[in-house]
């Protein structure tokens, strides 16, 4: 069976309004909630007289919650883009080894105060900055949040990369393993059905971050893998190209 | 003359026809020897030439001639009414002829056998019968006639019949041999002569004639083709509805190919049962023989390789995977075409005829025509349907979406009310206002939620949910108690007419409520303070009709047509009052699935008029 | 003398604009808005401004495109050449609705603004930013 090209005239007709409809929504959804995020900081900043040091605190945490928003936002929007093939063409400077020190300090917090080991197995021979899409980074930063909290309290989280293939555009080979609960695999497939979310809730339903982070890798042209790690929890496979974008894409 | 087969959608066929015409003619011809006999009688009596017989004979003959007319004038009426042959149209014209010959005979007789003046009338009868009947028949007849009068002439000679000459015509002697012989073979020369040169002339006429008839016939029978093929294109380019589709292939099929059905089977997924798709002309209880398997019907199988395959008589077919059904429901001869996909059958389409038929180039041409445009229907219809799918996916994900950013918000706006009601510390005025802005801001984006899915959530839905009745009057009552406090707040006056009774309609009472709710909210919304909102019930038998006016900041001209597309806001608008832009597409929405009527009217300054009309059966 | 500079706000949230007013006054900025491009354009020359600030959709998808255009492209519209060196900061949510990486083409003859920030912004990036700008 064909696949219409997103960009079929035929088609236009029938996805256009729905498109519009949406990306009209994430608009006015995320302008209000900007200028929201803006009238917070403007009154912790003062403008309108001090704040306390409570409100101040409670202002940040409604900040956060609003900022966690605007981030889902912007994911629900990449992800039905992705999905369409409308994502725009971007490409910034990845450098794979900031990439992974950023990322370990990102979780760092968090495993401290849940007593979680963290381990990055990285190879000498990682390839040096490239240009990237930027949803490199933002994938695996979203992916790393989820791991964090799905490990267990005083569990491992133990990250192993290689590189496969040479020449101008290697991919990234990472294995990220995960202690706690061992899911089945079936289950684990269940987190990427969009509309079964609710129900698989239970440990990997993060809002839709898993899902997001698979649609990525494979617009990209890598994948995204969820596989049980036998007597000891859940392992995630991610393949990720990089170098130049928008060389295999029009 | 061969029998034809071409399509004719009324009547006759043009060869049985024209017979039958021909015959008719006959018959009005008839009467005029009818009229001419009984003429003829009254002239002899009036003018006293003296018939040789009482008159009274002759009109009993005319008479004969009148009853035997009457009689084949119902049976051609009769033979009309039944598909006969030509052969038996033939029949029907030789009776008539051997009839009259013997009419004629007496009349002969009795006007002075070889000396009457009538002799002349076997010469147009031998014309018509040379005209009306092919050259042996015509010439059958003539001998007939040549022989009757022969026989005639011999017995008056003999004087076994009595010779009754007619004055003025007494010149013969019938016992005088060598005159009668050379009137004879005058007479017999004639008759063979009219025969042959009427014969010959209207040979070439008939085959002119028939040469035409098939030419107009086979014309219009390559217009109907062509355009039963545009149709059809054009059935597939403008319906993605593929059953609808593929009925109209078949019945359109059926009538061009002048068939007695036809029918669709599209492979299963397996690609191994050839499954029923669309029928035209054929029994439940043979379209519910089974699948066709193709393995079993060698016919469809060769067909499913790329070729048009024709069976001309399914009783002697043994490729045929259901024969005995096949002609227990009359089915004859049968075509299947492979209905082709870049070069792969996705199935068949086969046309079935109630009479024996060998199927031209041309016939197996058009076929494979219609087949390709059926399989070119089934892809867009299958890619549309998978676009569906994709769609309906897209919509279900964005309204979960939409359904999980609810909590977040919603703890978002109690956080900053807590805020803003001084739980945690002293607010002054000023802080207070700003986070009271922000309150409301995502008051707001909850707004916009509710209404996206509101609006989400009606996709799909073909009709207004017929959940019970509904008392629109009272709808509009609750509405109005709803905005009662804000009305006050804004100094804004609400005038209501509303109907005594109820006003009952089937459907849901919060889909009416949305409708009412959001037409009302709006008009006190974009209302200034101190101005006036009226609203207005009237209901009749059949249809009710809600008029909403306000004196409002009212809708620019160039925004009247947009006011219902979805997020659309029009400047004033949104300088005016906060809104998310999708309460009136909603209402439209809901009202077209009620399958009412919405209109906007209204001046920038003055004020809009919202009217809304809905039938209540 | 950056104190006394006048922004100029093109955006259709009030809220915002608000917030912004505040933010940017408090700061010791003279400050003036508009709620569409042609509100904007109307009143550009009366307002003379320092910076603009300037969102993208607002009566319509790129109302805010046009703006620029007619402010920047002074073959067409000669009368705006005094604008040239008035800086024109983008600040707006659509990033990647207009298939247009901003950042990138921030002072590229495609989109010749001069600095974009995506929203949310923080009032004191905002604050940096146009003080970076009318310093350049």
């Amino acid at each position: 069976m064909r696949r219409p090209a997103p960009d079929d005239p035929s088609i236009e007709g029938v996805t256009a309004p729905e498109n519009r409809l949406i990306n009209h929504f994430f608009h006015d959804f995320k302008g209000g909630l900007s200028t929201v995020i803006m009238c917070m900081d403007a009154l912790r900043e003062g403008i309108e007289g001090p704040v306390s040091q409570d409100q101040d605190r409670w202002l940040e945490k409604a900040e956060r919650n609003c900022q966690h928003l605007v981030s889902l936002i912007d994911d629900f929007r990449d992800l039905t883009r992705m999905e369409d093939g409308s994502y725009p063409p971007e490409a910034e400077p990845v450098d794979p080894a900031a990439m992974f020190e950023q990322l370990s300090q990102n979780v760092a917090d968090e495993a401290a105060r849940r007593r979680i080991r963290t381990a990055f197995d990285l190879p000498d021979g990682l390839p040096g900055p490239r240009m990237a899409s930027p949803l490199v980074g933002r994938s695996l930063t979203r992916m790393y949040g989820v791991l964090v909290d799905c490990t267990r309290t005083g569990g491992l989280l133990l990250t192993t990369v290689h590189v496969q293939g040479t020449g101008p555009r290697p991919e990234l080979v990472i294995r990220i393993e995960s202690e706690g609960v061992e899911s089945d695999a079936a289950l684990l497939e269940s987190v990427f059905d969009k509309l079964s979310q609710a129900g698989a809730g239970l440990q990997w339903g993060r809002g839709y971050t898993l899902l997001f982070c698979r649609t990525a890798a494979r617009y990209l042209g890598g994948d995204l893998v969820l596989s049980p790690w036998p007597g000891r929890g859940t392992r995630v496979d991610v393949r990720l190209p990089l170098g130049p974008p928008g060389q295999d894409r029009g | 003359m061969q029998t034809e087969d071409r399509p004719t959608p009324v009547k006759l066929p043009p060869v049985e026809e024209e017979l039958a015409q021909r015959c008719a003619w006959l018959i009005r011809l008839r009467w005029l020897a009818v009229a001419g006999v009984f003429l003829g009688a009254l002239a002899a009596w009036l003018l006293a030439t003296g018939l040789p017989v009482p008159h009274v004979a002759f009109c009993v003959c005319g008479g004969l001639i009148l009853a035997y007319n009457l009689l084949f004038l119902q049976i051609l009426r009769h033979l009309r009414r039944q598909e006969i042959s030509t052969v038996a149209w033939g029949r029907f014209a030789s009776a008539q002829f051997l009839t009259d010959w013997v009419a004629l005979g007496v009349l002969v007789h009795l006007t002075g056998g070889i000396a009457s003046p009538l002799l002349f009338f076997f010469v147009f009868h031998a014309i018509l019968a040379s005209i009306l009947l092919p050259p042996r028949p015509a010439y059958g007849h003539a001998t007939f006639g040549v022989l009757l009068v022969g026989l005639l002439a011999l017995l008056e000679g003999a004087g076994l019949l009595p010779h009754r000459p007619m004055e003025g015509f007494e010149g013969i002697d019938p016992r005088d041999l060598r005159a009668v012989a050379t009137r004879f073979l005058f007479f017999a020369t004639a008759i063979v002569f009219a025969t042959h040169l009427a014969g010959s002339i209207a040979r070439r006429l008939w085959a002119r004639t028939m040469e035409l008839t098939r030419m107009k016939d086979s014309v219009e029978a390559a217009f109907h083709r062509t355009r039963t093929l545009y149709d059809i294109a054009r059935a597939v380019n403008s319906s993605l509805d593929l059953s609808q589709v593929l009925n109209t292939i078949v019945a359109r099929t059926t009538v061009a190919m002048d068939g007695k059905a036809c029918s669709i089977r599209l492979l299963d997924e397996e690609g191994r049962l050839l499954k029923l798709s669309a029928a035209y002309g054929l029994s439940d209880s043979y379209l519910q023989k089974g699948d066709v398997d193709p393995a079993r019907s060698p016919v469809d199988q060769s067909a499913m390789t790329g070729w048009a395959v024709q069976v001309p008589d399914v009783a002697e077919a043994t490729a045929f995977q259901y024969p005995v059904e096949a002609l227990r429901e009359g089915i004859r001869s049968v075509v299947v075409a492979p209905m082709l996909l870049r070069g792969t059958a996705i199935g068949v389409l086969r046309l079935y005829t109630a009479r024996r038929r060998e199927f031209s180039d041309e016939d197996v041409g058009f076929l494979m025509a219609i087949a390709s445009q059926g399989a070119a229907a089934i892809e867009n219809a299958r890619a549309f349907h998978h676009l569906e799918e994709l769609e309906e996916a897209k919509a279900k994900f964005v309204f979960l979406v939409l359904h999980q950013l609810k909590t977040p918000v919603a703890s978002l706006r109690s956080s900053l009310s807590i805020l803003e009601e001084g739980f945690l510390d002293e607010v002054d005025e000023r802080k207070k206002a700003l986070v009271a802005r922000m309150v409301r801001r995502v008051g707001g984006l909850q707004d916009l939620l509710h209404d996206l899915m509101a609006l989400g959530s009606m996709k799909g839905r073909v009709t207004g949910r017929a959940k019970g009745t509904v008392d629109l009057s009272a709808v509009v009552r609750e509405v109005l108690d709803k905005v009662q406090s804000e009305a006050e707040r804004k100094r804004i006056g609400i005038d209501a007419v509303l109907p005594d009774g109820p006003v009952t309609m089937s459907g849901d009472a919060d889909d009416l409520d949305k409708v009412v709710g959001n037409l009302v909210e709006n008009a006190v919304k974009y209302t200034p303070d101190g101005g006036r909102v009226s609203v207005t019930l009237v209901a009749d038998q059949s249809r009710a009709r809600l008029v909403c006016r306000d004196t409002g900041i009212g809708i620019g001209e160039e925004a009247l047509g947009r006011v219902f597309d979805e997020f659309y806001r029009a400047g004033n608008a949104k300088q005016f009052a906060e809104g998310t832009g999708l309460g009136l597409s909603l209402v439209k929405r809901l009202v077209d699935l009620y399958h009412g009527d919405i209109r906007v009217a209204s001046k920038v300054g003055e004020g809009s008029t919202f009217t809304v009309e809905l039938p209540l059966e | 003398m950056e104190g006394k500079a006048k922004i100029f706000m093109v955006d259709d949230d009030t809220d915002l604009v608000d917030i912004v007013r505040s933010v940017l006054e408090a700061a010791g900025y003279e400050f003036a808005s508009a709620a569409s491009a042609t509100e904007a354009l109307d009143i550009v020359d009366t307002v003379a401004p320092d910076l603009i600030i300037l969102d993208v959709m607002m009566e319509d998808l790129v109302a805010g495109f046009r703006v620029v255009n007619q402010l920047r492209n002074f073959d067409a519209f000669p009368q705006n050449r005094k604008y040239e060196k008035v800086p024109i900061l983008m600040m707006t949510s659509i990033q990647q609705q207009t298939r247009m990486k901003f950042s990138q083409d921030a002072g590229s003859r495609l989109l010749p603004i001069d600095a974009f920030l995506e929203k949310p912004v923080k009032p004191r990036a905002l604050l940096q930013k146009i003080s970076e700008l009318l310093n350049r």
